[in-house]
């Protein structure tokens, strides 16, 4: 059982941490209290929201939380890509939801079998998928879109040869996926060694044996580093269809 | 080979040409829209017309690829950063979908040892040389109208002359026939273009 000690102490310490910021002048004091009052809200609410749907045994709530994840995403994503184009949004939604939703149904099977449709087990699943392919499709699709802007004349003149959209932008879409990708494949080569990841630290913390939690770590690792390259490509891809028309003519 | 009414350019211009498939030089000053007109000829952008026929069909009749490959644009520089090898940039276009079990109409490689384009990496050549390797590269494809936007401009009169020795070369055995826009150029005479202003295929607003 936690008791609210183990927040007070860590509370106690940035609170000094912000005043010295404030007394240094570094112009910090601001972001770390609101930074830090908006997280302590959002999860006190986050708490109150999922003990409501957990006790819930209709689908279709189920349903309704996970668009509301889905869609949350989706915009996160949209408003950290800087070169921004019409349809991004609809896209991110399409991408997160084609590959992550199944990707937890399969996780969950995975991983707790017979119980895989309880939504307590589906949506922190869910949430972990998200979370982390949200950085990959924001960081490959920001790239993506900028590199295309930068070598307009490079495409210009592939197409010019007689090449389809897909083989002009092959090298940008191929790149994109390794800058997208990148963060998963370092955070996992790093696991173990320079870092302890956060579900297997929250698991051993609330006394779960480290085999167990290893186990856990695993799954999650490899479900995260599928549904992130599945998401990215399918974001890439469809991204891709808006800076061409049909006949691949270049329209931005 | 082109008729076109109407085309109208990004730049607000509309042209009207009618084109027989005479080699010709297209002469205009800088911002004119030469280059964008030689753009939308290659069916690279969007754009409205009142008709564009290439070879009596539509430009829409003609599959897109197949079109810009028969009606090939060579821009002004090629950027070769993606390249490690000078036969790697040589060859990207075989390994496209369109040129599959397709064999190269030229072997160039005399001229590229002659000219020791193969000495530095591609990103180290000069303009010239890049230009030089762009013509080539094209001719291998057979097009059967180049479009030339300023391709020669850096490239030294010697090699331009052999340059031009296999253009005329292709247009002999090939058929096929060219146009080059640039401001103003020397040195082309044997290539034997209708020197054309571009301002004549403008219409005018009023």
């Amino acid at each position: 059982m936690i008791n609210l000690q183990g927040v007070v102490i860590p509370l106690a310490l940035v609170s000094a941490i912000t005043l010295c910021t404030y007394w240094l002048g570094q112009k910090l004091h601001r972001d770390f209290l609101i930074a830090s009052i908006r997280m302590i809200l959002q999860l006190i609410l986050l708490s109150y929201i999922l003990n409501w749907l957990f006790q819930q045994q209709h689908f279709f709530v189920g349903i309704i939380a996970v668009a509301v994840m889905t869609i949350n995403a989706a915009f996160n994503i949209k408003s950290r890509v800087k070169h921004s184009f019409p349809g991004l949004f609809l896209d991110n939604f399409v991408s997160l939801a084609v590959t992550l939703w199944p990707l937890s149904f399969l996780g969950s099977y995975a991983l707790y079998q017979h119980e895989m449709s309880k939504i307590s087990l589906f949506l922190p699943l869910l949430g972990m998928l998200l979370g982390n392919t949200l950085n990959n499709l924001s960081q490959g699709l920001d790239f993506f879109t900028r590199d295309l802007k930068e070598k307009k004349d490079d495409v210009l003149s592939l197409i010019a040869l007689g090449a389809t959209t897909s083989e002009a932008t092959k090298s940008l879409f191929n790149h994109s996926l390794r800058v997208g990708m990148s963060s998963t494949i370092n955070s996992m080569i790093s696991m173990g060694i320079i870092s302890i990841p956060g579900l297997m630290t929250g698991q051993l913390m609330a006394g779960t044996s480290p085999s167990v939690a290893v186990v856990m770590q695993i799954a999650m690792m490899l479900l995260i580093l599928a549904g992130s390259y599945l998401g990215l490509s399918l974001s890439l891809f469809l991204a891709r269809r808006r800076f061409f028309n049909s006949r691949g003519e270049i329209c931005f | 080979m082109f008729l076109i009414k109407r085309l109208h350019l990004q730049n607000g211009k509309k042209i009207n040409w009618q084109w027989d498939g005479t080699p010709t030089h297209l002469v205009g000053p800088n911002g004119c829209g030469k280059s964008l007109f030689l753009k939308n000829l290659a069916d690279l952008f969007p754009t409205d017309y009142e008709t564009f026929l290439y070879l009596h069909r539509s430009r829409e009749q003609h599959l897109p690829e197949i079109y810009r490959s028969e009606v090939l644009y060579l821009p002004p520089q090629s950027s070769m950063t993606d390249f490690e090898t000078v036969d790697q940039f040589m060859n990207l276009p075989w390994t496209f979908h369109l040129y599959k079990n397709h064999e190269p109409a030229y072997d160039f490689q005399d001229l590229i040892h002659e000219w020791q384009l193969t000495k530095l990496p591609p990103q180290k050549l000069s303009s010239g040389e890049k230009q030089i390797l762009s013509i080539l590269r094209a001719l291998t494809l057979r097009p059967k109208v180049l479009l030339i936007d300023e391709t020669f401009a850096h490239i030294d009169s010697a090699r331009k002359q052999k340059l031009i020795e296999r253009l005329l070369d292709w247009r002999k055995h090939h058929h096929g026939t060219l146009i080059l826009v640039s401001h103003e150029e020397t040195g082309l005479e044997a290539l034997q273009l209708k020197r054309l202003h571009f301002s004549d295929l403008v219409e005018n607003p009023h």
